[in-house]
């Protein structure tokens, strides 16, 4: 009976333990969430919320707000940087998990997940030493920090995401669907495209989304290479918007949160509650298509 | 004299050093329903899956004789496997439709083979219904998700989705091992109407379902063939000793 007790106690204990933990974690979040807001409220009383999302014109000198054009550049680089870097980490985690013999496999994972593990200031050395002079060069430009040059750099700092996420996903496919098709006579190429993807879907999709989170949110290297200039890229033609510098949400805060005061430190702040919109808006998209994936296996 | 779909001779089976077929000869009759029974690990799937070259996919297997499927060896290195698994349908034991619409998974064997004209392919896939028994069941819902029915219904459309490919053979592992006992009836009465036009090969644990639906029943041990004989004589008068004690649930 008393070894029961006792058993019951260390039990009651693991629990507060962890029960602590996890309020940490919980508590971190809220703190930050609330810090920034709270930094960002004195902007209000200056700017009002849609001209500071909808003006382009950033000019702290003249108090004046207005991110669109770092919205746009940050949208134009994500979307650049998932419409290469997307394709190449599917088809790499198709050869990873499906094609290449297991010890080139384990070889090209593990060359994978190493890229994710370097720091995103080497990404932006890497980028501002090797892509920029590439890119200046390739299209006989002025300069080559351009958003182009930046979503390049994302696209190969979201391969890992795409590719080990990706590969999973394909990897957990039940065995029984793949031989399903392939007792009935597809190829092993069929099989794949026709099968295994559609099976793997939401954990395909979330791989895109964490992706495109992460590209949305880099700040470093895109810093280093974007050229953070403060003007709104041109669209039209849209080479015109790629091939010159311009400046995210991100590089925004960090050009200027050293030496910012006052409302303009408010406008930064604020500038990361819009980033951190963003990224909520992602997160919920990956949490329906996660219970979308529930709902069907 | 009954035709015969399979003749194997001195089918030996290895996985890495591990022997798990030895030295079967076997002929497999056309059109009629063969039961492989035995204990787990007897080798009577390894066997099924030689059929259609699905063990093909295993690594470190190593596989030497013959089977000569209507006197073409399907175990030599010409054979197209695309071809053979058209002709040698499989059943597996869970039931495994792909996650897309009824139509789709029915539809799905006949656009690997490149076929895309719609008349057609809804022609296959009422005719391949029909065939399954599940027609009646899902003619409204054919663009509903396979997903979404029950484990033996499940079974059955994968029952049609072989069909679709209009094969010659229809292998079966275990399948009604996962359902419950009407689904299993159902389906047990589905391959009785179907060894008019197919010749079946069924792996089962169960006695009673081997003796219910097969013509012949062999009784696998160890990777080795014990006995063969029509299911009548082993279950009413077998010849070997071990066969006798397994049927009688003395062991397995």
């Amino acid at each position: 009976m008393k070894r029961m007790h006792s058993k019951l106690r260390i039990d009651a204990i693991f629990k507060t333990v962890v029960f602590f933990f996890t309020c940490i974690s919980v508590i971190a979040l809220a703190a930050i969430l609330i810090f920034t807001l709270l930094k960002a409220l004195p902007l209000f009383k200056e700017v009002n919320i849609i001209e500071f999302i909808t003006s382009d014109v950033w000019s702290p000198s003249t108090e004046q707000f207005g991110i669109a054009s770092f919205v746009v550049a940050s949208i134009l680089t994500t979307i650049l940087a998932c419409l290469i870097g997307i394709p190449v980490g599917l088809y790499t985690a198709i050869f990873i998990s499906e094609i290449a013999p297991k010890k080139i496999a384990s070889f090209v994972l593990f060359a994978v997940e190493i890229l994710a593990s370097i720091p995103s200031v080497i990404y932006g050395f890497f980028g501002l030493t090797v892509m920029v002079p590439f890119v200046q060069k390739l299209f006989n430009i002025r300069s080559g920090t351009t958003l182009f040059t930046a979503s390049l750099i994302l696209a190969l700092m979201i391969l890992p995401t795409v590719v080990s996420l990706s590969t999973s996903a394909l990897k957990a496919v039940p065995k029984t669907i793949d031989e399903g098709s392939l007792a009935l006579g597809a190829t092993k190429m069929q099989t794949i495209m026709k099968t295994k993807i559609p099976y793997a879907k939401s954990g395909i999709l979330t791989s895109f989304l964490l992706g495109l989170g992460r590209a949305l949110g880099e700040t470093m290297a895109v810093m280093l290479v974007a050229g953070n200039a403060n003007m709104m890229p041109q669209l039209i033609p849209i080479s015109e918007a790629y091939l010159n510098g311009g400046r995210t949400l991100t590089g925004n805060i960090i050009m200027e949160l050293a030496y910012a005061s006052g409302t303009h430190e408010a406008a930064l702040f604020a500038t990361g509650v819009v980033l951190f919109i963003f990224v909520c808006l992602i997160n919920i998209i990956i949490l329906r298509v996660k219970r979308k994936g529930v709902a069907h296996s | 004299m009954e035709d015969i779909k399979f003749e194997v001779k001195h089918l030996n089976l290895y996985y890495g050093d591990f022997q798990a077929l030895k030295d079967l000869n076997i002929n497999i009759k056309a059109n009629r329903v063969t039961a492989l029974i035995g204990p787990s690990g007897c080798g009577k799937s390894t066997f099924l899956r030689t059929l259609n070259r699905m063990n093909d996919l295993v690594d470190g297997v190593k596989i030497t004789g013959e089977i000569n499927m209507d006197g073409k060896n399907i175990l030599s290195d010409k054979i197209n496997t695309i071809d053979l698994r058209t002709k040698v349908g499989m059943v597996f034991q869970k039931p495994n439709p792909f996650p897309m619409s009824i139509y789709d998974n029915i539809a799905y064997g006949p656009r690997c083979q490149g076929v895309k004209d719609k008349k057609i392919l809804d022609e296959i896939v009422e005719s391949s219904l029909k065939a399954a028994a599940l027609w009646d069941d899902v003619k409204d819902r054919l663009n509903k998700n396979a997903l979404g029915m029950s484990g033996g219904q499940q079974q059955r459309l994968c029952i049609a989705r072989a069909i679709a490919m209009k094969p010659e053979v229809i292998l079966m592992d275990e399948p009604t091992s996962a359902l419950d006992p009407i689904a299993t009836q159902k389906i047990e009465e589905l391959i009785d109407i179907l060894k008019k036009d197919y010749t079946i090969l069924i792996v089962t644990h169960s006695m009673q379902q081997a003796s219910r639906v097969s013509d012949d029943t062999a009784f696998f041990l160890l990777g080795e063939i014990v006995e063969f004989d029509s299911t009548l004589n082993i279950f009413s008068n077998p010849k070997n000793k071990k066969t006798e004690e397994y049927i009688t649930g003395r062991f397995g």
